[in-house]
């Protein structure tokens, strides 16, 4: 009896490890560069203790705007191109994480402003975009919920994770045409960055802990979704 | 040597499809009644919670158009694709020979129709009711509405036909479509509000450009992304 | 803590000695202590905000994952 070359091959069940390795770093990373930043950082003459939050407020808006969202946008059109269940699976894990790292830059950011532009939000160009990237992404996971069949949910989410890639830069464009209050970049400026060294170097430490957080709470995200799924095959089997 | 080939029917098919949804809705007028009495339930509540002293007219009046706009678009782009899964015509459709972009083609006209249609009740009730001085260069308010309606349309049925495949299409459809009405209704609003006010159009060069953009990338992009809403 | 304090009383005793003389020149407010200010209770809400959410997500994943292994 010959073996169908369209019958799904038996995979194997895939790992399920929770706290990880990767994680474990990640949070000890973390907890080091914030005890790095609250008492062995110089405190900013203006602005006071609360500048601080700028070291868990700028990783998570890098980290959360660009990397994951980018990994979703491009996860979305390769999905549609390949259609891989793996890039589907990369791109839930993504929008979900960077969901959790968009939602805190939304939430800190107002509690830095309070200090330093005394009120609490700020229709100005980048919170604003931030904004709506979040309800983006979490109309894109609520799309997802709404569709039983996951190859269907793949399939449509694909198409809305494209067209959403699609939408970015208008979304930046028309916010920008707004006057903005943003801080300019104080980091990444062409000239020499105005930060002092010590306070640079805190960042930069920041920065690599949260990267590990990302990297650490996407591949167990991944992990689940990689066994949530396997289940299901084999339930509805 | 070039052999001449056309898309077979492209236009002939996507008007017989848009003629089709707007008979349906044109013989039972549900929701185009149901976005009219909303778009007069606006204007009237907006129009007595205003205290014309605080904030002139001019002032008012653009954000109430755009509101309405928004919200009877969406209650007109629910039932977009409701008609046919209610029968399971769906599936009739897609077996016919009609091809996936006519079809979607198609349902963007009805719906442009079906918004165009309402914003022609709505533009004259905001102007009557705020007692706004309608001058020439109100004919580019209608244009900006017209292109707004066509990016509108054109994302709306691309979404629509999305949520017909979930549960709670109704809740869904807002959720998702919102924030790709953003770079729609704020340009459209802003360049509006500026015309309405007597400003020169070219004022408002930059927001119209923004439009333009969003209605070109999106009617294209919409099209491609089609088929793949479908389930094979 | 004591530094600002001792800064602040014996300013406003200056002011109060500039004011007994000559009201109209004097100045409207008494100079502060120097330094940033104190905004370290909004550090401390930051930080403990973005702790709980990435702890709270943190609990999250892992109780899913343990549901999901439970045969």
């Amino acid at each position: 009896m010959s073996v169908s070359s369209t019958a799904p091959r038996p995979v194997a069940l895939p790992s399920a490890k929770g706290f990880d390795a990767w994680l474990a770093l990640a949070l000890v990373a973390c907890v080091a560069a914030s005890v790095r930043a609250i008492w062995f950082t110089p405190v900013d003459a203006m602005l006071g203790a609360a500048q601080k939050i700028f070291y868990v407020h700028v990783p998570a808006a890098i980290i959360g705007l660009y990397l994951a969202c980018g990994l979703l946008f491009v996860s979305s059109i390769m999905y549609l191109w390949i259609k891989d269940e793996r890039l589907d699976r990369m791109a839930e894990s993504a929008a979900e994480v960077g969901l959790v790292f968009m939602g805190i830059v939304l939430i800190t950011g107002p509690v830095w402003a309070r200090t330093s532009w005394g009120t609490w939000w700020v229709w100005e160009a980048r919170i604003t975009s931030t904004l709506f990237l979040w309800l983006l992404v979490l109309g894109y996971l609520v799309l997802r919920g709404g569709v039983e069949s996951p190859e269907n949910r793949a399939r449509l989410s694909a198409v809305m994770g494209t067209l959403a890639a699609l939408l970015v830069p208008f979304i930046h464009l028309t916010v920008k045409l707004f006057r903005g209050m943003h801080p300019e970049p104080v980091v990444l400026a062409p000239e020499k960055p105005k930060m002092p060294p010590e306070m640079l170097s805190t960042f930069g430490l920041s920065m690599g802990a949260f990267l590990l957080l990302f990297i650490a709470l996407l591949r167990l995200r991944y992990r689940w979704a990689a066994v949530r799924d396997a289940r299901a095959a084999l339930e509805a089997a | 040597m070039t052999v001449p080939h056309r898309a077979p029917a492209f236009l002939a098919d996507a008007w017989r499809i848009a003629r089709k949804d707007l008979l349906i809705e044109f013989r039972t007028r549900s929701a185009f009644l149901a976005a009219a009495v909303f778009a007069v339930l606006a204007v009237v509540i907006f129009r007595f919670t205003w205290d014309p002293t605080a904030i002139p007219a001019i002032d008012l009046a653009p954000g109430v158009l755009w509101v309405i706009f928004t919200f009877s678009g969406l209650l007109g782009l629910n039932r977009s694709f409701g008609l046919e899964l209610a029968e399971r015509a769906y599936d009739g459709l897609l077996a016919s020979q009609v091809s996936r972009e006519a079809i979607f083609a198609g349902k963007v006209l009805a719906n442009l129709v079906f918004v165009a249609a309402v914003q022609a009740l709505a533009l004259p009730a905001v102007a009557l009711f705020f007692d706004l001085s309608v001058g020439p260069g109100w004919w580019a308010v209608v244009g900006i509405v017209l292109l707004a309606s066509l990016g509108l349309s054109a994302v709306g049925t691309l979404f629509a036909a999305i949520a017909a495949n979930t549960k709670l299409a109704e809740l869904l459809l807002p959720m998702m479509t919102l924030p790709f009405f953003v770079p729609l209704v704020i340009p459209a609003a802003q360049a509006s509000a500026l015309v309405m006010r007597g400003q020169p159009l070219d004022d408002g060069m930059a927001w119209l450009k923004v439009l333009l953009a969003f209605d070109l990338v999106f009617v294209s992009a919409c099209l491609a992304v089609f088929p793949f809403t479908i389930e094979e | 803590m004591i530094l600002p304090d001792l800064t602040m009383r014996l300013a406003t005793v200056a002011a109060s000695m500039v004011d007994a003389v000559q009201d109209s020149s004097a100045v409207a407010y008494v100079p502060k202590a120097s330094g940033p200010p104190d905004s370290s209770p909004y550090m401390w809400l930051g930080y403990a905000i973005t702790f709980a959410a990435y702890g709270g997500y943190i609990v999250l994943l892992l109780r899913r994952m343990a549901r999901a292994r439970r045969p």
